[in-house]
């Protein structure tokens, strides 16, 4: 070896071994905290744990779950927020399969996330099962951590209860919305469908007072008015069906009644609009009586409600059909009448078939009056059908093809088996009656329909009056309104039970509203019965006189 | 991914000290004492090699193959690679005389 490679050669062993005292140094005062470790010419790099600590602190304090997946889907390492998530100790968390903590109706959406350890989508939505049972809505994804081979998983647990929260706050917003702008609709058909009828009763009055003497005309202008009384009657009773419904308040009065009563009474009462359009009008009922438990008078209105909506949106001279059967598919099965009502009318959009039961839907929400209505209609018949038990569906192939409304009620084996109900006995009675109501116009005029049907009848306009008229005028009925001014019907009533007189009078209500609180205290006062305004006559009398058979 | 910052070339007394300083530093992602190796190597860079420095940064987290071509083993690693001779510094270049001494801009002290 020369001088001069011996001293290259030492020189180059100094710069080594500087170079490895200088790493030594560096290593000792901890100014490395990684370091380069080779492999079969393979290279990987190590941190130290101090060099992780940054990583750590920040995967430990993030608001979202952190969780490390081994192949086989077994947690490995979870950060804290994790297992606060879960309501339980990390060292449980850990060992376990996250799939373990996954809710049970979800395994299948869980599946198609991650399957035997591995990644199937990326990211998706499922819910996990708490420590305490709840089940809460999370957001996964899912992340590789091996570079090279197939390994580690982390997953990263998203919690979205709130997020969940603020969508449904959203879309209850969205149905408010919706329902307020069904109501303002609404309130425009109430006001228009109120105002039709007054304009023929105003002109009643002036043909009246003109023509008053010629009998043809009193006729022909008093038929008109009970028909457009009819009709805002119709109107106030929808309204207040509209606020029983959205209250929870209708009730049924159910007997043992006869389906084909029902619907010759509903058809009875479709007959002149029915006539008015020239439709022809098929009705196929069973060939005996079918019995069942329900409200005559609701079911009438159901199947009314069905007939009148088919001849409203049927063009003139269609077709109608109403088809009712007992069915009885199989031996145990549940007895059953199906009521189809149909026709060959404008149909139902695809659209709109879903929506149809819904309050203040309309198909055609136009002023058109031939296509008049509240649009409460089929939500009272549904609500009914309900109440009793029972299915309504609706079929149309589309606008232009027709409708059919198929009702199903459930009925007892027996329901053909004839068990006329026995008609309570008629007599024809002539009543005392004193009727108090501070409207004059409806105490006047209803005292005078009762002497015209041949009764004693007075009117009364407050209580204190009405409890002098029933002393000196001593009436089999008393009629009393119940917000009245200087004594209500309640405490006239107590009054007049109070007196020996009136101990066995006959006390009716009237009022206006008909709520439950109402009723009870319309007992509790002492009222024998409760009527709700407006008073048919006619009802009133039987009423009357089916409280003295009683008596 | 390599991260190159290079100063304006012009200086004053570029004359005196015309030769371009090629440095390259690797680093293990952003652990503490990566960032502060960066952070002191483009300091003392600023305070004595202003306008003729280029520093390469090698993060081996990223590409650990290229630990090879410098034989690195702790990290952070300096490597001067011009002016020659290539010099080799560990650490996170905290003292800066020993670095400066290291990078051939101080002659080495008695006990070094």
């Amino acid at each position: 070896m020369t001088p001069e490679a011996a001293q290259t050669e030492n020189e180059d062993l100094r710069a080594r071994l500087e170079h490895a005292e200088d790493t030594i140094r560096a290593i000792q005062q901890g100014a490395v905290d990684a370091f380069v470790l080779e492999e079969l010419a393979s290279y990987r790099v190590f941190t130290l744990e101090s060099a992780d600590h940054p990583y750590r602190l920040f995967v430990e304090q993030m608001q979202q779950g952190v969780a490390t997946l081994d192949a086989e889907g077994t947690i490995v390492y979870c950060n804290r927020r994790l297992a606060e998530f879960l309501k339980m100790s990390r060292e449980n968390v850990v060992g376990a399969r996250l799939r373990d903590f996954v809710a049970r109706d979800d395994l299948s959406i869980f599946k198609k996330l991650l399957l035997n350890g591995q990644t199937v989508a990326r990211r998706g939505e499922t819910r996990l099962r708490r420590a305490d049972g709840a089940e809460i809505p999370v957001f996964l994804s899912f992340h590789n951590l091996s570079r090279d081979t197939v390994g580690l998983i982390g997953v990263f647990v998203t919690d979205l209860t709130e997020q969940k929260h603020h969508e449904q706050l959203a879309a209850a917003q969205e149905a408010l919305r919706e329902a307020d702008r069904h109501k303002d609709e609404f309130l425009a058909v109430l006001a228009h469908e109120l105002r039709n009828p007054l304009t023929p009763i105003r002109n009643a009055v002036d043909i009246l007072r003109a023509k008053g003497d010629d009998p043809a005309v009193v006729r022909a202008t008093t038929a008109m008015l009970e028909r457009q009384v009819g009709q805002i009657v119709r109107l106030v009773e929808d309204l207040l069906d509209v606020s029983r419904i959205s209250r929870n308040r209708i009730e049924l009065r159910k007997e043992r009644i006869e389906l084909g009563a029902v619907l010759r009474q509903a058809v009875e009462s479709v007959r002149s609009v029915c006539d008015a359009k020239r439709h022809e009008l098929t009705v196929a009922l069973p060939p005996e009586p079918v019995f069942f438990e329900g409200d005559h008078a609701r079911l009438t209105q159901v199947f009314t409600n069905l007939l009148e909506n088919a001849c409203k949106y049927t063009p003139e001279g269609g077709r109608l059909r109403i088809d009712a059967q007992v069915s009885r598919a199989a031996p145990g099965a549940r007895t059953e009448i199906v009521v189809s009502v149909s026709d060959c009318g404008i149909g139902i959009a695809p659209d709109q078939l879903s929506r149809i039961f819904e309050m203040f839907t309309q198909v055609d929400t136009s002023l058109d009056s031939s296509r008049s209505g509240l649009g409460i209609g089929l939500t009272l018949v549904k609500h009914l059908v309900d109440l009793h038990g029972g299915q309504i569906e609706v079929h149309s192939n589309g606008v232009g093809q027709g409708s059919e409304f198929i009702v199903r009620l459930p009925a007892r084996a027996d329901a053909t088996a004839a068990q006329p109900k026995p008609a309570p006995a008629k007599t024809s009675a002539n009543f005392r009656i004193l009727v108090a109501d501070d409207n004059q116009d409806s105490a006047d005029t209803l005292a005078m329909v009762l002497r015209l049907g041949g009764h004693e009848a007075r009117a009364t306009f407050d209580g204190a009056e009405a409890f002098r008229a029933a002393a000196e005028f001593r009436p089999d009925a008393v009629l009393l309104d119940i917000a009245m001014p200087k004594m209500n019907g309640y405490d006239a009533c107590r009054r007049i039970r109070s007196e020996s007189w009136g101990k066995a009078m006959t006390l009716i209500a009237q009022t206006g509203w008909d709520q439950a609180e109402d009723k009870r205290r319309i007992a509790e006062a002492g009222f024998d019965a409760h009527v709700v305004k407006p008073v048919d006559p006619a009802a009133l009398l039987d009423l009357i006189e089916s409280l003295a058979q009683r008596a | 991914v390599k991260n190159s910052a290079t100063a304006p070339a012009v200086h004053a007394d570029a004359a005196v000290h015309s030769e371009v300083y090629e440095l390259r530093l690797y680093v293990a992602g952003h652990t503490p004492r990566s960032v502060a190796a960066f952070t002191n190597l483009k300091r003392i860079c600023e305070e004595h090699l202003a306008g003729r420095y280029r520093i390469e940064v090698i993060d081996l987290m990223e590409h650990p193959q290229l630990a090879a071509g410098d034989q690195i083993v702790a990290i952070p690693t300096l490597v001067r690679k011009l002016p020659e001779p290539l010099r080799k510094i560990v650490g996170d270049l905290r003292n800066t005389e020993r670095t400066l001494v290291g990078l051939n801009l101080r002659p080495a002290g008695p006990a070094a």
